[in-house]
């Protein structure tokens, strides 16, 4: 298990608990998406994975190793974390400097950290604005640019912060496109996001949360068969899942190649 | 999560209006800076701030935020005024080619008194006071929504500087900088302060917009959602207070209680 949550109990310091007795385990190379409503506890769960925050009671471990231990700066060759706020980080006079900034810090070798960099910024559809300043793209550039920034430090996993707010078609599809590469290459992945269709088309298992608990954890399919739960009946269903419906289909579908498995089923058994 | 460093407890102080609680700031700020006895202002502190600061049940906030601010800023004065204090004066040791100088050292004990007794007023006044009924007390007084606003964003900058800034760290560490020791800090003052400081320019210009966009400069006298309560008493404490304020001013103009 690359990550491993145990009884995990998060109490603020005014009374709040976040998380009230969170236990998950993530094998190395899955793709994950945590969802859950406002204040359901997705974003201290995040906080967690990464040393920011520390539990009341309960253990992360991170490649069997104690995160709240580990700290920040303990984890960052673990775990990469693109951050909600890209401005929360761009400091660089380009976008180049910015990307390498995260492998220089690692102290990786000029060869690897050029070979990142340019890496990073090619799968995020960013070489023509390598000499950009950060501070002059858009909002969902920049929100690319911080991606990069993570991507190019080479983590084994890579934690997603609301990654679709934000974005065009053309940033999205070209996130989507970026996970299926990641997965291929046996990074691990975990989103924290709303969007529904965008999770159903690009992880295996969903775990949801509400009032610092997880309600489910499973595939995505399995959850969406409740559609009755509260756990589902709180989030708009994937557009595939709400035709799917509409058309009669019993089981859902979560994505546009089942719906058009599922269509051509259909047009074999119906002649 | 937000943290809002006023305090969640209820209390006397809590409940005393804003306004009463600015003119204790001011005053005693006033009157540690006019007077000009060297212990004068540690008394003013003992005497005046700190009994509110116990009757308002925030001592456990007070004094971390208290001493996180005012630590850095003393050292720096007694660094300053010891070493370069500009006047001939007694030298109370050598270190290399540097003097320490004693009336160096009591002009820097005074100031920095001073700055304890300025920082001991506000905090008091921003760990029990709703930016917001802040706000509404001065408008309702008749005082400029505009100057009310500078007033009220100055006393919140610096905790939401402060949140924004852990943040900043955070996302900075994540990409593997390191921050401890005095070279760790020298290298994150970049990646840490152009951030923030773009981030606060920014959100300057946004917030100015969406506030005016929802009718801020307007000319119109505006009307108040919750009514701030105030009492005789408080009013005339508030005389009181500022007729103290104006007699020291006047004694330090009159060169009394030197």
């Amino acid at each position: 298990m690359v990550l491993r949550i145990d009884s995990l109990i998060h109490r603020y310091p005014n009374g709040t608990t976040a998380l009230a007795g969170v236990s998950l385990a993530v094998r190395a190379g899955e793709r994950v998406a945590v969802m859950g409503p406002n204040g359901a506890g997705k974003s201290t769960l995040a906080r967690h994975l990464i040393g920011i925050a520390r539990p009341t009671s309960g253990t992360v471990e991170v490649d069997g190793r104690d995160a709240a231990r580990l700290g920040i700066a303990g984890l960052a060759r673990s775990v990469g974390f693109v951050f909600q706020n890209p401005d929360d980080q761009l400091h660089a006079t380009t976008v180049a400097k910015e990307v390498g900034f995260g492998p220089r810090n690692l102290g990786f070798p000029a060869d690897r950290r050029t070979a990142l960099t340019t890496w990073a910024l090619r799968v995020t559809g960013l070489t023509a604005e390598a000499d950009s300043h950060p501070r002059h793209l858009s909002f969902g550039e920049r929100k690319r640019v911080a991606l990069a920034s993570v991507l190019a430090m080479d983590t084994p996993v890579i934690v997603l912060d609301e990654p679709t707010t934000g974005q065009d078609h053309r940033s999205i599809t070209l996130l989507e496109e970026l996970i299926g590469d990641l997965h291929k290459k046996g990074k691990t992945i975990i989103a924290i996001t709303h969007d529904t269709d965008f999770c159903a088309e690009n992880f295996d298992r969903i775990v949801v949360l509400a009032d610092g608990r997880v309600r489910w954890d499973g595939p995505v399919e399995r959850w969406l068969e409740g559609a009755q739960d509260p756990s589902v009946s709180a989030f708009e269903q994937p557009q595939m899942t709400r035709l799917g419906r509409r058309l009669g289909w019993p089981a859902p579908v979560v994505t546009v190649d089942g719906f058009l498995d599922r269509l051509t089923d259909h047009a074999e058994t119906t002649g | 999560m937000g943290v809002s460093p006023r305090s969640a407890d209820d209390s006397p102080v809590h409940r005393l209006n804003p306004l009463t609680k600015l003119v204790f700031a001011v005053t005693v700020t006033v009157s540690a800076f006019a007077l000009t006895m060297t212990w004068w202002p540690l008394l003013l502190f003992c005497a005046a701030v700190l009994p509110m600061v116990i009757a308002s049940g925030t001592l456990r906030k007070f004094f971390p935020m208290l001493l996180a601010l005012w630590v850095p800023i003393a050292l720096t004065v007694y660094v300053i005024q010891g070493f370069f204090y500009p006047e001939t004066s007694r030298v109370v040791a050598e270190i290399g080619p540097l003097e320490l100088k004693y009336e160096g050292l009591v002009f820097a004990t005074q100031t920095a008194l001073r700055i304890m007794v300025l920082m001991g007023g506000f905090f008091l006044l921003l760990l029990t006071t709703r930016p917001g009924a802040l706000m509404s007390a001065m408008t309702q007084r008749g005082m400029s929504p505009k100057t009310v606003y500078v007033v009220s964003a100055a006393l919140q900058i610096a905790p939401a500087l402060a949140g924004r800034a852990q943040g900043i760290l955070h996302a900075q560490q994540a990409r593997g900088l390191p921050v401890k020791g005095l070279r760790g800090r020298v290298r994150a003052l970049v990646p840490m302060a152009g951030p923030l400081i773009l981030g606060a320019l920014t959100d300057v210009g946004d917030r100015a917009v969406a506030m005016e966009t929802r009718g801020f400069g307007t000319s119109r006298r505006p009307t108040f959602l919750t009514e701030v309560p105030d009492t005789a008493a408080q009013r005339v404490a508030r005389t009181v207070m500022g007729l103290c304020a104006l007699t020291a001013v006047v004694a330090n103009v009159f060169g009394v209680l030197r």
